[in-house]
């Protein structure tokens, strides 16, 4: 098992450092930033001077080269545009992804579990019927249509709730249900076919043929083993989820990575592409690592050469 | 009796004295007209500076910022013209060979201190900072030798080449900030909390989220009418919108297929901004001399200005937030004539015009744009087709597009944001579109390139009008592009506001100390 999660870690590493290769190149790929920084005007020597402040004027290998060198010293390099660390940018506004993430999350697990076990208790019927229309329009809706949408019935006509940005809960209201809705799906498809085939299992049988109350065969059995693949999914989704806010972020105007990370790439803000992609990497990484050494714990039959 | 009548009249005057005295201790306006209200504005720009650092400005929305916080020597009210502001009074030399300036005592920082001659030699200084990699800072360079201050309120500033564009980039760009203050706490610190001259000061912001600023309410120039401003940057047309119906946004910068929305909505209006920018189709391959290309025959480009229907795309496309132009001047310069008008549409003369040119079966030619004017591109393109023009759509990212434009890399046509107008001055205007060392040029004439130098260093009005339409009548007659239309920016107005108005052909708003509610 230690030689297990050494390799892994070990991959992890290299996995992460091609990242920072691909992602350096890919952006510098995708234009100048000194040409977005000046107006139509600007003459060669106006873009020149802009490039040579930027230190795009250096080869690409020099720019990799430091750019590693800083990072590795804790330096993720500053914003063109503003002149900020982009780490502490990427921090101010990765507390807000993860409070909107964190009720999404919320949102998504007291809906999708129980809509998902419902729907596998009381399979064939109307309940389940509406479980998967559910879990269908969920997967289905695009994301932005949806956002709108609730903005115009729920502000808009309603008056409800605010159209966008943030201050109080009840900002957050739409955002989690727009952003949401697409995880509550994938946890009550995963928990209607994961208790569906708990509930086909013989110690169920058993239990049953015991004469146990079909409550406590269902909430004390058949959910315990049902949960090893909705928190395996639940956990994966967080980390999906905190990565692709994108859309909601950019239609409520909610100031998240996802919205950082859009409008730096449209900015061609390098730096900051870079720092938001490698953590979002590395996040990604190291929670399915974790998940990975959490499910041999959590199960032993479970063993890794 | 006459010592009664003597105590009378001396009470009547002690009591009128009292009425009237305290109005001499009121400068300027009344109790009643303090500054009162909030207002927000959404806009779809990020501002492009660190923090509200003035001269870290690079593109974007940031001279929204320059103009609530910072003044500037002069300034633009709405008509478009330029007015006294931390300068009372100025002399440009004949020669271009020097500026002055004299300041306005009155003018204060927001801190208290007042604004110098050495603060104003301190700002240009500061500007001209490369590392700052402020939008005007190496045109300052370009055209400022030194500055000299003369004493606290004069200053002369040496030029080493003429620079009409100087008063349209002050306005738009260019505040002035405090020598103390900055050099006391730094740059980092100066754009955590700035300070400047200007009619608002701030109250607190997050990068590219939102920018909160109250009134100076002594203000030396202009006291705002409105006690506060918020302006949200936002970038979803839709959020806008919908933030405009509900009332969490008072103005809001309109997609144009919104105006529609607006229009039908009798509680919100539309305020326009008119005349930022001139839309033209531009031949790209005419730079290329030794590539043969059809654009090269002028009959095959006036062709394409008679295959377009420029008033149908304006009308249904664009719903009216444009309108088809013949001039390359806005009627804000000297030299526009309103009688010239567009290519009218006309297919069956473009067919003639191509068969007469030797391609009556037609030609392939590349469309290249943004994809910010993909669905006009698109019209343009069908356009052509009817008359034999087969145009192969290029809808490049905006960023790549730019790139791809600048550098000289596209054949065909490409659909382009200049003359970029923007209030400017004539010689600032045309700059884009006639002067080879300007990037988004891509092909003049010699003929073309010695009128703008004539009309860069003419002074006067009425010299500049002339030059002007000479200019214009020259250009038509080589049709180095064919000018689309003339593009509005529209904003949505919501019911609480009284009045606004943006300067005239501002693509940036501004005016907001100008800015009243309704009661």
């Amino acid at each position: 098992m230690k030689r297990y999660i050494t390799k892994r870690i070990i991959q992890a590493f290299v996995c992460i450092f091609v990242i920072t290769i691909v992602v350096f190149m890919l952006t510098r790929l995708s234009g100048d930033p000194a040409l977005l920084m000046v107006g139509p005007e600007a003459s060669d020597s106006d873009i020149a001077v802009i490039r040579l402040s930027l230190g795009l004027d250096k080869p690409l290998y020099v720019q990799y080269w430091s750019y590693l060198s800083k990072m590795l010293q804790g330096d993720f390099g500053r914003s063109l545009r503003w002149d900020v660390p982009t780490l502490s940018l990427f921090g101010e506004r990765f507390i807000n992804t993860l409070k909107l993430g964190a009720v999404s999350m919320v949102f998504a697990l007291f809906f999708g579990i129980p809509v998902g076990i419902l729907s596998a208790v009381t399979v064939g019927r109307w309940f389940d019927n509406f479980g998967k229309v559910f879990a269908l329009l969920g997967q289905a809706l695009p994301v932005f249509w949806l956002g709108i949408m609730l903005m115009i019935v729920l502000s808009v006509h309603l008056r409800w709730l605010p159209t966008s940005g943030m201050g109080s809960w009840k900002h957050l209201i739409m955002p989690a249900i727009t952003l949401g809705w697409y995880f509550t799906a994938s946890l009550v498809r995963v928990s209607r076919s994961a208790m569906l085939d708990v509930l086909d299992s013989e110690y169920i049988k058993m239990a049953r043929l015991k004469g146990v109350p079909e409550k406590w065969v269902i909430m004390k059995h058949a959910l315990k083993n049902a949960m090893i693949p909705i928190a395996t999914l639940g956990a994966l989704n967080f980390v999906v989820l905190l990565n692709g806010t994108v859309i909601t972020e950019t239609v409520f105007n909610y100031p998240g990575v996802g919205k950082l990370v859009v409008d730096a790439i449209f900015k061609r803000d390098f730096p900051v592409v870079q720092t938001c992609v490698l953590i979002s990497s590395c996040l990604f990484i190291f929670t399915n690592l974790f998940i990975d050494i959490f499910y041999s714990y959590v199960d032993p039959r479970i063993k890794y050469d | 009796m006459v010592n009664r009548i003597s105590r009378l009249y001396f009470w009547i005057f002690v009591v009128a004295a009292l009425g009237i005295l305290p109005g001499f201790f009121f400068s300027g306006r009344s109790l009643a007209a303090q500054p009162k209200g909030e207002v927000t504005f959404a806009i779809s720009n990020t501002f492009e500076m660190t923090g509200g650092d003035t001269h870290t400005i690079k593109a974007g929305a940031g001279a929204i910022i320059k103009n609530l916080i910072y003044d500037s020597l002069i300034t633009k009210k709405p008509d478009g013209r330029i007015y006294p502001a931390l300068a009372k009074s100025w002399k440009i030399a004949e020669d271009w060979s020097t500026m002055k300036f004299v300041l306005d005592e009155r003018a204060k920082f927001h801190n208290g201190d007042p604004v110098t001659a050495a603060d104003v030699k301190f700002s240009f200084e500061r500007a001209m900072r490369p590392e700052l990699k402020y939008i005007i800072g190496n045109e300052l360079k370009r055209h400022i030798k030194k500055v000299e201050v003369i004493d606290d309120h004069n200053l002369i500033v040496h030029l080493s080449e003429p620079y009409p564009d100087f008063f349209d980039k002050c306005s738009e760009y260019f505040g002035i900030v405090p020598k103390a203050y900055i050099n006391k706490v730094g740059d980092a610190e100066f754009a955590k909390h700035p300070i400047g001259a200007g009619p608002f000061k701030v109250v607190n912001f997050q990068q590219d989220v939102i920018f909160s600023a109250e009134a100076v309410k002594d203000h030396y120039r202009q006291p705002p009418h409105i006690a506060k401003i918020h302006y949200k940057v936002v970038p979803e047309h839709a959020t806008r919108l919908a933030m405009l119906k509900t009332g969490e946004a008072d103005i809001i910068q309109l997609y144009e297929p919104h105006v529609t929305a607006i229009a039908e909505t009798p509680t919100l209006r539309i305020q326009w901004s008119k005349y930022t920018m001139l839309r033209t189709l531009v031949f790209f391959d005419l730079q290329w001399t030794d590539k043969p290309s059809p654009w090269k025959d002028i009959r095959v480009r006036k062709a394409a200005a008679y295959a377009i229907n420029t008033a149908s795309i304006t009308k249904n496309l664009l719903r009216g937030a444009s309108e088809p132009w013949g001039d390359i001047l806005a009627p804000y310069h000297p030299g526009y004539d309103s009688g010239i008008k567009p290519y009218p549409y006309d297919p069956n003369k473009a067919k003639a015009l191509l068969a007469e040119a030797g391609y009556s079966k037609g030609f392939d030619t590349t469309l290249n744009a943004s994809e910010q004017f993909k669905v006009e591109t698109q019209a343009i393109a069908a356009d052509l087709a009817k008359v034999g023009i087969r145009a192969k759509l290029n809808i490049m990212e905006h960023g790549i597009w730019i790139k791809s434009t600048v550098e000289n890399k596209l054949t065909g046509l490409n659909n382009h944001p200049t003359p970029y107008w923007s209030g400017r001055n004539v010689v600032s205007a045309l700059g884009s579109t006639i002067d080879p060392a300007q990037k988004w040029t891509v092909y003049s004439t010699p003929e073309l390139q010695a009128l703008y130098k004539k009309l860069s260093v003419a002074s006067g009005s009425e010299a500049q009008g002339l030059l002007a339409a000479e200019l214009s009548k020259k250009y038509r007659e080589v049709l180095p592009r064919v000018n689309l239309w003339a593009m509005n920016i529209p904003y949505g107005v919501g019911k609480r506001i009284k009045y606004w108005e943006n300067v005239s052909g501002w693509r940036v708003a501004g005016c907001f100390e100008y800015l009243r509610l309704n009661d």
